[in-house]
């Protein structure tokens, strides 16, 4: 496996941990029964700062982080934390996004504290039984960082328990040139109308793109179009999630979706083997007019690399829809761990999620494309002036800003959140049928009513083994 | 069957220049002949051989098997066998495919071919091994197999690179008197490459002597050792080696009463007179006009006498070191021009130490320029030879 | 010799004389220099192998620590999956297929270095480079040179005139497994021709004279002197390559992650996405210890069938 993992001095897990594992535990345990406001934590004696002294307990937090500017962000805070505290931090950054290293974890019976993790993740853990409820520490981000959206609220809560505090999100959109036409691609007819006209132009630019992927951007873009068509993917059956895309008027829905991706490959240069990377660089680079994204990367990524199109480049409110208006967003926040330094997690969560810190993150971890869960921090001023002084920022305007930005919180829904409660399991069999479906289609022209059922059987045999 | 070389030149290019391995040589053998060539490392006659061979294409030159010119013939189309120092057996063939490799890229059938690697290994008297490895031979079933080889098929000369100098000094002799058989049995020129000069004068019909790229000489062993040409052929050839002492030249006989024959002296040719310690010698005129008033005067260790008399010799030293060699004694002296080796016989008694005072039979002194390093002078010795046998 | 071990003793303080005495003993100087590997090996070898032997007779989510013994139930479960017999075939192409590519154009690289020529070290040089490039780092850029959209390979055979329409090498659904196979080849040709050059070099110059002038061509000196000196090392190449082509996983999981249509979905994707997409530890475990029962049957006929004793004939 591709995973870069680096540790970072601070020795955890010394003698003492491995002697007094199970106190901690309780320590933990009674923490969070008193409903811990560890902030003036009254178990133990408190620094000048109003942090406990969590001296001998120690906090693993895993994240994504390629960068080096969020590398050096998150050892700062780290070493912030071990001062006021006197607890010990470890950070490992790893590079894929995915449960791998939390699994390494879990199996070797030594969770982490802390850890960074999208929704789809959050909810596959909890369904596990794995994760640590943060109720109060939710609450303690809603008083510092103001009150959320809707749909931000109903992230990741469980029989009235909450499991994440909320960080950012994207939301899925359409992003296109507006210097090479007048229409703007918000509906699906507008799109078609749009990559017809461009790719019409006497230049090398392609109309529209439509990637043709193995993994998460074959499942994210089924989801994104699929439900503006007023499709559906998956429904409880009494407690078992059931695979509804190929029955009924959800049928139509898909196979109208499918024979819509594959209507505007006319208009789109090759697809094949296409990434994330793919996707975010279509525009950039000229080939193409239009794409969809799951964010607000392709139209930072031509500002990063100085096309003088760039601030032409304008982004959807959401998804350009046919039948509803609804877009498929992520949400990545932190979660803890059950078994492990719980008093030390929540703290540190608390901790870490304070005004200034989350306003510096955001500013350096995909400014702009990520968007910040709290409405407050985002109108704020201290935000707007940290991404208005970014080299980017140039490549934007207020309006283009707040059409993404703002809808981000307004329209956002979470492929979890497709049923109700939301279905945990997404994460594992958004797999091998979902974007084989697309790509048989995509690939081997193949006649979407043909193969449906095949997939939804495939999937649905996935999602049993799941639920298992 | 012949191997000629025309003016054969081979220089490599070295950093800074180039450096001429061998230098214009001219050689010829003849039908049926033993040919070595002999030299110290570095002389250039494993790369004559390897010309010869095709292995190593020739600066500038010509080389002619049977009179064809094969200056520009691949070398596997030149119909030749070889020989090599490490043997060159495959080790992954048992030993009759070894011996039958020849044949078979000449596609001869396997049936025929078993049949002729066998009659081959029979000649070599190694026909129970047919089914071995080479690597489960001894060191002169190897060469006897390396040997059978060669003859397995009808090649137009033999050419062989120090095939025994990696064996022991019994095994030697016997391979030694194998090629030769092989030799006698095939009629084929044979150029043999060798440092080792008692085994060039033993087995050779005629011994070329190189050094530095070039030819010193050419001639029967018994010329090279009665009559070396020059200093150089003097000194390799014969062992132990000939003794030097520097001379003055006093007088030489005109150029047109010098020697006819060459570079030996016969009665009634010229003279030549030459000093040394205060002696006064009187030789004959070789063909070889002197251009240097010093001259080196050479005998071999087997014509000196000591004498225990100081007036008897041409000069005193000091008996450093008796050792036996045979059924004699090697004597060596430090005498004013130094070293001097004499072969004296088992009764000699003097110890080491002592002075003793040394002369040799003019018959067998050799006069050479020291200029030119050519035989002026030597003594008249037709009929009593010595013979090169006798120093092996 | 016992005079030098004297002096030895002399010139040593006394402590070092007493460390000196216990490394002498032979147990301990082989204990101490053996052990270690031993530890290691077992430690990163055996272990892992003992825990996926273990895990593959148990039922294991990979959320939760805790095991539930199902006996056999896994290995029925896979060998029942007709996409695991798929993604054996596939794992077989690919390792076949990178075999058979390396050690050809390996060998036919070292045969090309063997000889002088005037930008040997150039060509050396470059041959070495993807090998000590990191795979991720290769993968990546084998993807932009073989992207569909501005590949710098497409970009070049379309220039030629050789095709009409970019090639999505390893997005194609016929070409994946080509470009896969083609991909790894470049980075791991080069070991087989290190090893053969090896072996290419310590053939004596000698065997090719006596041969040449026997009268054999170029073409037969290579096959009566050159492959047979080879057997023995193609023998061990084929063999670890092979093992490790099956066994590949990284190479193949960036170039294209199974994709497109499962068309590079070999045994150790598979056993990936048992693993960490469903979260199925133990049948993921059950797939890699079938993959080490194939592969070490697999070995032991080709030592029987190829007797290697008899074929690393070395003098």
């Amino acid at each position: 496996m591709a995973m870069i993992s680096e540790r970072y001095g601070i020795e955890r897990r010394d003698a003492l941990k491995v002697i007094g594992s199970a106190a901690a535990v309780g320590i933990g345990g009674v923490a969070g029964c008193l409903g811990g406001e560890s902030g003036g934590g009254p178990t133990t004696a408190s620094s000048s700062d109003g942090w406990p002294d969590l001296s001998g307990q120690s906090v693993h937090f895993i994240t994504v982080a390629a960068e080096d500017s969020i590398q050096d962000l998150w050892q700062g805070v780290a070493s912030d934390f071990e001062n006021d505290t006197g607890a010990s931090m470890e950070i490992e950054f790893v590079e894929t996004g995915d449960l791998t290293r939390i699994i390494q974890l879990l199996q070797a019976g030594d969770p982490p504290e802390v850890s960074m993790q999208s929704i789809g993740e959050a909810y596959q853990l909890q369904n596990r039984d794995v994760l640590l409820p943060v109720d109060d520490e939710y609450e303690r981000a809603v008083n510092k960082l103001g009150k959320p959206t809707e749909s931000v609220k109903q992230i990741v809560t469980v029989d009235d328990s909450r499991y994440m505090v909320p960080l950012f999100h994207n939301l899925n959109s359409y992003t296109y040139r507006s210097d090479l036409s007048d229409i703007v691609p918000d509906t699906w007819e507008k799109v078609r109308q749009y990559a017809r006209e461009v790719d019409d132009q006497d230049n090398d630019v392609r109309g529209t793109y439509v990637p043709i992927a193995t993994g998460s951007p074959a499942a994210v873009r089924m989801v994104s179009w699929l439900w503006t068509n007023g499709g559906s993917i998956s429904e409880w059956e009494d407690d078992t999630i059931h695979i509804n895309f190929h029955e009924g008027e959800n049928r139509d829905r898909m196979v109208e979706m499918l024979n819509f991706l594959k209507e505007r490959q006319q208009w789109s240069p090759l697809g094949e083997g296409a990434d994330w990377a793919d996707l975010m660089n279509v525009l950039q680079s000229g080939t193409a007019a239009s794409t969809w994204y799951a964010g607000a990367r392709a139209k930072n990524e031509a500002i990063r690399k100085g096309r003088p199109f760039a601030k032409d480049i304008d982004i959807t409110p959401g998804m350009p829809h046919n039948r509803q208006q609804v877009s498929d967003g992520s949400a990545e926040g932190l979660i803890a761990y059950q078994g492990a330094d719980t008093q030390a997690a929540k703290t540190f969560i608390n901790y870490v999620v304070r005004k200034s810190f989350v306003v510096e993150m955001l500013t350096k971890l995909s400014p702009i494309h990520n968007v910040p869960s709290y409405p407050e921090i985002q109108q704020g001023e201290e935000y707007r002036n940290n991404i208005q002084s970014l080299d980017i920022w140039e490549g934007w305007t207020e309006e283009q800003f707040d059409n993404y930005q703002v809808q981000t919180l307004e329209q956002l829904q979470n492929k979890t959140q497709e049923t109700s409660p939301p279905n945990p399991y997404t994460s594992t069999y958004y797999s091998e049928p979902i974007w084989n479906l697309q790509n048989e289609v995509l690939l081997q022209d193949k006649d979407p009513e043909a193969i449906i059922d095949t997939h939804a059987e495939a999937l649905q045999q996935i999602v049993d083994e799941a639920q298992n | 069957m012949t191997v000629e070389l025309t003016a054969l030149t081979k220089s490599y290019d070295i950093p800074g220049g180039e450096e001429i391995a061998v230098n214009g040589i001219d050689l010829e053998v003849g039908e049926d002949e033993f040919v070595s060539l002999v030299g110290p490392s570095g002389c250039g006659k494993s790369t004559t051989l390897r010309c010869i061979a095709g292995l190593e294409t020739p600066t500038s030159g010509e080389i002619r098997i049977n009179g064809e010119d094969v200056t520009d013939t691949a070398p596997n189309k030149r119909g030749l066998a070889m020989m090599f120092q490490d043997i060159a057996l495959y080790p992954h063939m048992t030993v009759w495919e070894n011996i039958a490799y020849p044949l078979k890229v000449r596609g001869v059938s396997e049936d025929d071919r078993h049949e002729e690697a066998t009659a081959a290994a029979e000649v070599m008297r190694i026909a129970d091994l047919l089914d071995k490895y080479p690597g489960e031979l001894s060191g002169g079933q190897r060469q006897r197999c390396a040997l059978a080889r060669t003859i397995v098929y009808d090649p137009k000369a033999f050419l062989m690179d120090e095939p025994l100098s990696d064996l022991d000094a019994k095994l030697k002799v016997a391979v030694r008197k194998e090629i030769q058989r092989v030799h006698d049995r095939v009629e084929r020129p044979t150029i043999y490459v060798t440092h080792d000069q008692a085994e060039a004068l033993s087995m050779s019909d005629r011994v070329a002597v190189m050094n530095d790229g070039e030819l010193m000489g050419i001639a029967t062993p018994d010329e090279h050792y009665n009559f070396p040409a020059n200093k150089f052929i003097a000194s390799f050839i014969g062992n132990p080696s000939m003794n030097f002492v520097t001379g003055q030249l006093l007088s030489s006989s005109d150029r047109e009463e010098r020697s006819s024959s060459g570079s030996r002296a016969k009665p009634g040719d010229g003279t030549i007179t030459v000093e040394f310690h205060d002696n006064e010698i009187e030789l004959g005129a070789t063909v070889n006009e002197p251009r240097s008033e010093t001259v080196e005067i050479g005998f071999r260790p087997e014509v000196v006498d000591l004498h225990a008399d100081p007036d008897e010799g041409y000069f005193e030293g000091t008996l450093e070191l008796i050792e036996r060699i045979g059924d004699r004694r090697l004597a060596t002296i430090q005498g004013p021009d130094g070293e001097i080796r004499a072969m004296v016989p088992d009764s000699y008694t003097a110890s080491e130490g002592t002075q003793v005072s040394v002369s040799f039979d003019e018959r067998d002194a050799h006069v050479f320029d020291d200029g030119t390093k050519n035989v002026v002078g030597r003594g008249r010795t037709e009929g009593a030879e010595i013979t090169a046998e006798s120093s092996s | 010799m016992p005079a030098k071990h004297e002096e030895v003793r002399r010139r040593v303080h006394p402590y070092q004389e007493s460390l000196y005495d216990v490394l002498s003993k032979r147990w301990i100087f082989v204990g101490l220099t053996v052990l270690p590997a031993i530890g290691l090996f077992a430690f990163i070898n055996m272990l892992p192998m003992l825990w996926a032997l273990t895990a593959s007779f148990f039922e294991i989510g990979a959320l939760s620590p805790e095991w539930h013994w199902v006996g056999l139930e896994n290995f029925r479960i896979v060998l029942d999956d007709g996409k695991f017999w798929a993604s054996l075939f596939r794992s077989t192409v690919f390792a076949g297929g990178s075999v058979a590519l390396q050690v050809t154009a390996g060998t036919a690289l070292a045969l090309l270095l063997n000889r002088d020529f005037k930008f040997k070290r150039v060509v050396r040089a470059i041959a070495l480079l993807p090998y000590i490039v990191p795979t991720a780092v290769l993968s990546f850029i084998a993807l932009w040179m073989g992207n569909s959209r501005y590949g710098i390979v497409s970009q070049i055979l379309h220039q030629l005139g050789l095709i009409e329409q970019f090639i999505p090498w390893y997005g194609s659904p016929e070409l994946a497994m080509f470009a896969v196979i083609t991909t790894s080849s470049w980075k791991f040709t080069i070991f087989v021709t290190i090893i053969v050059l090896a072996r290419l070099q310590s053939i004596p110059s000698s065997l090719y004279e006596a041969a040449t002038v026997s009268g054999a061509s170029a073409y037969r000196r290579f096959v009566d002197i050159t492959l047979p000196n080879l057997r023995g090392v193609l023998f061990i190449v084929v063999l670890l390559r092979g093992v490790w082509m099956f066994n590949k996983f990284d190479i193949v999981y960036i170039l294209t992650k199974g994709g497109p249509l499962n068309k590079t979905t070999i045994a150790s994707i598979y056993a990936y996405r048992m693993a960490f997409d469903q979260l199925n530890l133990g049948r993921a475990a059950a797939v890699s210890t079938l993959l080490f029962l194939l592969l070490l049957g697999a070995a032991a006929v080709y030592f029987y069938y190829f007797e290697p004793s008899e074929e690393v004939r070395v003098e």
